[in-house]
């Protein structure tokens, strides 16, 4: 993991959740609180993010993970590692 | 043929529509389905479709006119009795407007009828894209305040041709995005000082129409189009809702049943299917719901459908309605027109399409108006039931609860299961409480078998 993919994964965050959920901050969340209950997304909102993230980061995450991705932390962390390993295709 | 394209309904109470801009100009081709325009209701700007291949002969109501149901907002030349377009445009006008415009407009649309229609709209893919990508450009600067400012396309549009800087705006739409109301609030109110009122700006947009507007009518002053603009758009829609309800409850004898169902071979076939999926192939349990619910319906057809004097009309194909709750408020449930005859893949693909479009304020006219029956899902927010209200006319309301796991006894023996309860809600006027049990029965044992949806 350099910086350059931690940049990229946080910017692609951002971007994903500013379609999904444009009125959510995500500076004021709580990193390690239920990110589908603090930014009140739904089921179809949860794909649409999940959507975007593949688009944005290259990064698909399997249903499987589902549950490895359920804070704005985990979210991260998930995605970083996964970015770094499987760089932009 | 020419004739009237009218103000469409877009569900029971609408009175009237403001027109915000047309996507057509006279001289064009337009074709059953097409988007020809945008009109806010209470509801939101609604895209409103055309219903059968015509040509554009004039645009009656102008962009910020004020238009009742029924009234007329275009006037089309339809194929039909080609040879009588050059008197029937004047006769129908001067019925409709006692009009000088339309004739002008008529003039000006042979002379445009030759030349490519001018690409003054983007086609509904690109301007979904559009949306993303203006957003996108918005929070490039990620860490400035700029990056939370919301607008709407159609008010950054508007805010553009009147030069007004959407940085300084108050929005009163949802999630505190700027609307065209505020944009025009906002011209409204600094043009008072020093330029003129917004609505004859905004008629330069369109001269032709503005010409036509003249002699609407319906058109509004200066003053009433600022009174317009004021109005909150969540007041706005707060007030639909109230006087759907109230006329539900008050008009429709409703009787309720409830049926707690297993998911587990739905969730289970869900997951298989979704394993090797990529995200935007993946399924949602919620077009699995709609299927079942639009494939009951068709034997029982006794749910889908009006009650308008005093007599059920049946629907004559199955749109269910999905409820959406909107960001920051407020509730819309357009149709998923055909859902009975539509793949899982598609269903999947419209529910998702149209809760973005819902919450990004771009739905059609059609799928405002078209409902036949509303379902609705409230299981993302943990709640076991859901007592439903009718919305007027429909009969019906299909609720589905919560998918948890509960205890459940089966051939004498107590398991766990993952559980949903399907509620119904439902006419006492155009059906009884055993057929009702039936449906329910049927749609949950459509769930059973979720590889035959």
């Amino acid at each position: 993991m350099n910086e350059s993919d931690q940049t990229r994964v946080r910017a692609g965050i951002r971007e994903a959740f500013r379609h999904i959920a444009p009125e959510v901050d995500l500076e004021s969340i709580d990193p390690a609180a239920n990110i589908r209950e603090e930014a009140d997304l739904d089921s179809v909102d949860a794909i649409n993010l999940i959507v975007l993230l593949d688009k944005k980061l290259g990064v698909e995450i399997p249903e499987s993970d589902y549950d490895q991705i359920t804070t704005l932390q985990d979210m991260t962390r998930y995605l970083e590692a996964h970015a770094s390993r499987d760089p932009e295709s | 043929m020419s004739k009237a394209y009218p103000m469409p309904s877009l569900g029971a109470g609408m009175e009237a529509g403001t027109v915000v801009e047309w996507h057509v100009e006279p001289g064009q081709k337009v074709s059953r389905g097409d988007v020809v325009g945008v009109v806010d209701t209470e509801k939101g700007a609604i895209e409103i479709e055309i219903w059968e291949d015509a040509e554009v002969e004039a645009i009656v109501a102008a962009p910020g006119t004020k238009v009742p149901v029924g009234e007329p907002l275009l006037r089309l030349r339809t194929a039909v009795e080609e040879e009588e377009k050059e008197e029937a445009p004047a006769v129908g006008a001067e019925e409709r407007t006692g009009g000088e415009a339309p004739p002008a407009a008529t003039a000006e649309a042979a002379a445009t009828a030759e030349e490519p229609a001018p690409p003054t709209e983007m086609a509904d893919d690109e301007f979904v894209e559009e949306v993303w990508e203006e957003e996108q450009e918005a929070s490039v600067p990620a860490e400035e305040p700029s990056r939370r400012l919301r607008a709407s396309p159609v008010a950054r549009k508007r805010a553009k041709e009147l030069g007004i800087d959407l940085e300084g705006l108050q929005g009163s739409g949802q999630d505190r995005a700027i609307t065209l109301s505020d944009v025009e609030g906002a011209a409204k109110k600094g043009g008072s000082e020093e330029a003129p009122a917004a609505a004859p700006k905004a008629a330069e947009v369109k001269e032709e129409a503005a010409e036509a507007a003249e002699v609407a009518p319906e058109a509004d002053t200066d003053e009433d189009l600022a009174t317009e603009a004021g109005e909150d758009r969540h007041a706005a829609m707060r007030k639909a809702i109230a006087t759907a309800m109230a006329r539900s409850k008050r008009e429709i004898p409703h009787y309720y049943l409830a049926h707690t169902c297993s998911l587990e071979a739905s969730l289970r076939w869900l997951r298989e299917t979704n394993q090797n999926r990529s995200p935007s192939r993946r399924l949602l349990l919620a077009a699995l719901y709609l299927k079942a619910v639009a494939g009951a319906i068709e034997e029982f057809p006794e749910f889908n459908g009006f009650w308008e004097d005093d007599a059920f009309q049946p629907a004559d194909g199955v749109h269910p309605g999905m409820a959406i709750s909107l960001r920051g408020g407020g509730l819309v449930a357009p149709a998923i027109h055909d859902a009975n005859s539509r793949t899982l893949e598609e269903l999947t693909e419209a529910i998702r399409d149209v809760v973005q479009r819902s919450r990004a304020g771009h739905l059609r006219g059609s799928e405002v108006a078209d409902p036949t029956i509303t379902v609705t899902s409230l299981g993302d927010r943990g709640v076991d039931t859901v007592f439903g209200v009718i919305y007027p006319p429909q009969v019906a309301i299909v609720g589905i609860g919560t998918a948890v796991e509960r205890p459940w006894a089966e051939g004498g023996m107590v398991g766990s299961r993952r559980t949903a309860t399907l509620t119904l809600a439902a006419d006492h006027r155009a059906s009884d409480g055993h057929r009702g049990a039936l449906f329910l029965d049927r749609i949950s044992q459509r769930l059973q078998s979720p590889e035959d949806l």
